[in-house]
């Protein structure tokens, strides 16, 4: 049931292979905003980012198991996760992110407002990719969500998500 | 809280209750009336905190006082006055038999003028008063007073008995002396060791010298000593009588002969007989000598000296018992019959140990031969066989050196039944209080109240009811199997029952010794026919009651009292532990509160302030607003800014504050010198822009928590820093050292705190400055006195030197001081 694995490292995939598919990000935030302002940091970014917003955990289910449309063609590459959600909790999305074959290997980067080490330690033990605590100021995250987008868009080698 | 001060005032109660039972048994262990009195004066001085006590005994028709205290010396300005018979309350009290309690002294004469203003005087019985007084007027509360009388029944108990001991020695007393007059005394000849016992009034019969220090003269003599005082004419008869009760065990009658008192010839007539030993062989003899030279005279002396002793015993209302050596009773007083119900001669020549109860009989022999052993006086309690078949506690009092007239052993009884079951019962009290205090809900209370009253004063039928506001009712709540069984269950009291209602609503006890004759107060069909009722404070009422009429002594009444004062204070125990419970429950429930506060502070108010921030930096970064908006927007923008990144440092500061609870462990050793090394570390910064000095002597080592300790230094040297306009900002940091404990200053050059604002600075988001420095959360002396407190320490605002502020604070120190 594993997805085949292709070579070809997804790293080189946006620029250097000139293809002009953008890195799409799932963002998963029922805050309209905190949605407009990851929407502020995509629109402003120069990197070739589209973003796709869903507001509850069974959107966020039904869209990456390809029962929702959504309007956007392409599969995400990459979800940014808010743990507080109006259906569930973001740890069990999470955990159940990491049980769909389709979406086992996504990296899932958590965006939270709570310095706390106990939700911190929960979301890795669910084997989120990371967890960044949302800033207080917008170029703060302007600047830590491109650097993220930047090494898991380039630095990061990933199983190619599109021959599935 | 109106609760707490009568929590606070119960338990005053309570240890004053328990002070007077101890004092009981100490006034009874008491040998003399002066010892009594010093006693009594001590305990009441030492239980209410009292400095003028006395207690006056009636002497020559006046009121003496016998003890009293320094206190009251002082007030007389000298030793008190005797108070000759008048009408004033100490009088009327005596007289009357009823505790007077005087608000206002100024109405007795003898203290009129003198520095006290309210008194109590408590009756003893019919011996005296006991007197307490207060500088201030009422200074005495109901439960003073009714505690005081119960010492009062101690006391006048304990008086009492000393007077009967020195009430016997003065009849034994009496004896000796009515035997002196008659050249008649004792003897008694130990015929294994030939040692003679004379009484000293027979001494000169037998040629001796009496003693003038002792009643009893003791020598050595051998029979041939002894004859060759006789004279040669009547040798022989003695001899002859002597060696006949030897060999038959039997004197026999009186035998007379002439004895040379190294003056004279004397006529003797000697009476006596043998006492024998285990293997029957005779090793005492004793009796009865007495001179006859002037016969006449002696027989009259005789029949005079009989009917003293006659008239003596009589007027002692215990039962004098003679004994003789084995036991045999010889003699019993009349009032044998009113107190055991025998008539004298069924017992006299009886074996005094068939009246003693099997399992008394050894302690009671270890004690005759112990007062014999040392010819003292000897106490013991036991039981005693009744006429009616019944045991009774006796307390016999007897002595050791045989009784003048014809040998024999005196003893004094009396009937102690009554007296037994209350000491029983204040102990069982005593030790039972323990358990009423434990009661958990006033259920409990109640119904180890009423097994109390049963098992522990024999009053079967108790039962405890509850006062419920709601219907205006008493509401039973405890009672014995004995109360359902004679009335069926105890009944719901309504205002109907004026009797029950007298003693709630007036607070005092209620005796109705003969209920059926007043059919209005109660049910003519009910089996009850006396009632002592007792208040609960506000709390109900306990009520013993029985069949018979007129039943309860002033002891039961007393016993009821205490054990309704004693409950009262274990119910509102209970009542006081349940506060405690709900207490505890929503300090826990707030500990929660709390936590969750942390987790709002951190997440739920953090998340809309985020946004807010977000956005204002989003316009600010993203737009030019002077050219959008013009210049009054980039202000206002600007004073949002500022207001958000303020109210950020205040939930950052909650959250620290809320975690000095939940996430602190102040049990570990930490070198201040090293919290102030990483505060100072974390203000590197701010120091250094501000251009302060921060100077520190060498700190000591705590115990503690180093993360708060570092934030407590923090927190001050920012504060320093910070209200502060001088051109060169200094923090001088000292400590000093004091049993097991520090206290840190941390002085400033600052703005300083008035000292009416400095209680003020620790409130929360109190805010002092508003003309200096750059504002700040507000929470910062709060957080450090919650750090402080929760070092078990305190903290305090001082003037430094130079015009600044002093934040002093105190710490455990490490058990290795550095």
């Amino acid at each position: 049931m594993t997805p085949p694995v292709q070579e070809r490292p997804t790293a080189m995939r946006a620029d250097s292979t000139g293809d002009s598919r953008p890195f799409v990000v799932l963002h998963v935030e029922d805050n309209p905003a905190d949605v407009e302002l990851v929407k502020q940091v995509v629109g402003r970014s120069d990197r070739n980012l589209s973003v796709t917003a869903v507001s509850c955990a069974s959107d966020a289910l039904a869209y990456l198991r390809g029962d929702l449309d959504l309007g956007t063609a392409d599969r995400p590459d990459f979800v940014l996760l808010d743990l507080n959600l109006p259906d569930s909790d973001g740890y069990e999305l999470l955990e159940q992110i990491r049980s769909m074959p389709a979406s086992r290997s996504l990296p899932v980067i958590v965006l939270s407002g709570s310095e706390s080490q106990t939700d911190i330690q929960r979301a890795y033990e669910l084997h989120a990719n990371a967890y960044l605590i949302k800033p207080m100021h917008y170029p703060e995250l302007q600047s830590v969500l491109e650097r993220t987008f930047d090494f898991w868009a380039h630095a990061a080698a990933l199983p190619n998500r599109h021959g599935v | 809280m109106s609760d707490v001060d009568a929590a606070g005032f119960d338990a005053e109660r309570e240890s004053k209750l328990l002070g007077v039972l101890a004092a009981s048994r100490r006034l009874f262990r008491q040998l003399s009336v002066e010892a009594v009195a010093s006693v009594a004066v001590d305990e009441a001085r030492q239980i209410f905190g009292l400095e003028l006590v006395a207690v006056r005994l009636l002497d020559d028709g006046a009121l003496a006082p016998i003890s009293y205290t320094a206190g009251v010396v002082d007030v007389f300005g000298g030793d008190p006055p005797a108070y000759p018979r008048d009408d004033s309350v100490v009088w009327t009290a005596f007289e009357t038999g009823e505790t007077q309690v005087v608000a206002d002294t100024t109405q007795i004469d003898a203290l009129r003028g003198l520095p006290v203003g309210s008194g109590v005087v408590v009756p003893l019985g019919d011996q005296g008063v006991f007197t307490a007084f207060s500088r201030e007027r009422a200074g005495f509360s109901e439960t003073d007073v009714r505690l005081l009388e119960l010492l009062a029944l101690a006391v006048a108990e304990a008086l009492w008995r000393v007077k009967r001991d020195e009430q016997l020695v003065a009849a034994e007393t009496r004896l000796e002396l009515a035997v002196d007059g008659t050249g008649t005394g004792i003897w008694e000849w130990d015929l294994v060791e030939n040692e003679l016992v004379v009484h000293r009034s027979a001494a000169t019969v037998f040629g001796y010298d009496p003693p003038s220090d002792k009643t009893y003269l003791t020598v050595t003599e051998h029979l041939e000593d002894l004859l060759e005082r006789i004279h040669p004419a009547d040798v022989n008869p003695v001899v002859e009588r002597i060696a006949n009760a030897l060999e038959t065990g039997t004197v026999g009658g009186g035998i007379e002969f002439r004895a040379w008192t190294g003056q004279e010839w004397r006529w003797l007539l000697a009476r006596g007989q043998l006492e024998h030993g285990s293997d029957g062989d005779p090793v005492v003899m004793r009796g009865v000598v007495s001179d006859i030279t002037d016969l006449q005279t002696v027989e009259t002396e005789l029949r005079r000296t009989s009917a003293r002793l006659e008239a003596i015993l009589e007027a002692v209302t215990d039962v004098v018992i003679i004994y003789d050596a084995d036991g045999t009773i010889r003699f019993v007083s009349e009032s044998v019959t009113s107190v055991l119900g025998y008539e004298p001669e069924e017992l006299i020549g009886t074996k005094g140990g068939r009246y003693i109860h099997p399992d008394d009989v050894s302690s009671v022999l270890d004690v005759v031969e112990k007062a014999r052993a040392s010819k003292t006086r000897e106490r013991i309690r036991y039981r005693m066989l009744a006429a009616d078949g019944t045991w009774r506690f006796v307390e016999s009092i007897g002595n050791g050196e045989p009784i003048a007239v014809g040998g024999g052993y005196a003893t004094s009884t009396r009937d102690v039944t009554q007296q037994v079951r209350h000491e029983r019962a204040l102990e069982t009290l005593q030790t039972r209080t323990s358990d009423l205090m434990q009661a958990e809900t006033v259920e409990d209370a109640a119904h180890e109240a009423v097994a109390i009253a049963s098992e522990a004063f024999g009053l079967p039928l108790t039962a405890v009811w509850r006062y419920d506001a709601d219907s205006d009712t008493l509401i039973p709540i405890a009672e014995t199997p004995q109360v359902r069984s004679v009335i069926g269950p105890a009944p719901v009291f309504d205002r109907s029952r004026g009797v029950v209602w007298d003693a709630f609503d007036s607070g005092t006890v209620q005796v109705h010794p003969n209920l059926r004759s007043n059919p209005d107060v109660y049910d003519p069909e009910t089996a009850i026919e006396t009632e002592v009722i007792a208040p609960l404070g506000d709390f109900g009422v306990l009520i013993t009651a029985a069949t018979e009429t007129n039943t309860f002594s002033e002891r039961d009444k007393a016993l009821v009292e205490i054990l309704a004062t004693t409950v009262t204070a274990a119910i509102q125990n209970t009542r006081r532990k349940r506060e405690l419970t709900e207490a505890r429950r929503l300090l826990e429930r707030s500990n929660e509160d709390l936590q969750q506060f942390a987790y709002i502070a951190s997440h739920d108010l953090k998340e809309p302030l985020r946004t807010v921030s977000s956005y204002l930096s989003l316009l600010e970064s993203s737009y030019d607003i002077e050219a959008a908006l013009g210049s009054d927007a980039v202000e206002f923008v600007s004073y949002a800014t500022e207001a958000a990144e303020r109210m950020q440092e205040m939930v950052t500061a909650l959250l620290q504050y809320s975690r000095v609870e939940t996430h602190a462990n102040v049990d570990s050793t930490v070198e201040l010198d090293e919290a102030l090394e990483l505060a100072m570390l974390n203000l590197t910064v701010r120091i250094e822009e501000a251009g302060a000095s921060v100077t520190t002597d060498d700190l000591p080592t705590v115990v503690g928590d180093l993360r708060l300790l570092v934030q407590l230094f923090q927190n001050l040297l920012d504060n320093a820093i910070k209200y502060n306009d001088s051109e060169t900002p200094t923090v001088s940091i000292s400590a000093t050292i004091d049993d097991g404990r520090c206290e840190v200053t941390v002085a400033d050059n600052g703005v300083g705190i008035e000292e009416s604002m400095r209680e003020r600075a620790f409130d929360v988001f109190e805010r002092l400055d508003g003309r200096v420095g750059d504002g700040g959360t507000g929470i910062g002396l709060t957080l450090c006195r919650r750090i402080v407190e929760r070092h078990g320490g305190d903290i305090r605002l001082d003037d430094a030197a130079g015009g600044g502020t002093a934040v002093k604070f105190s710490l455990p120190l490490a058990e290795v001081s550095s």
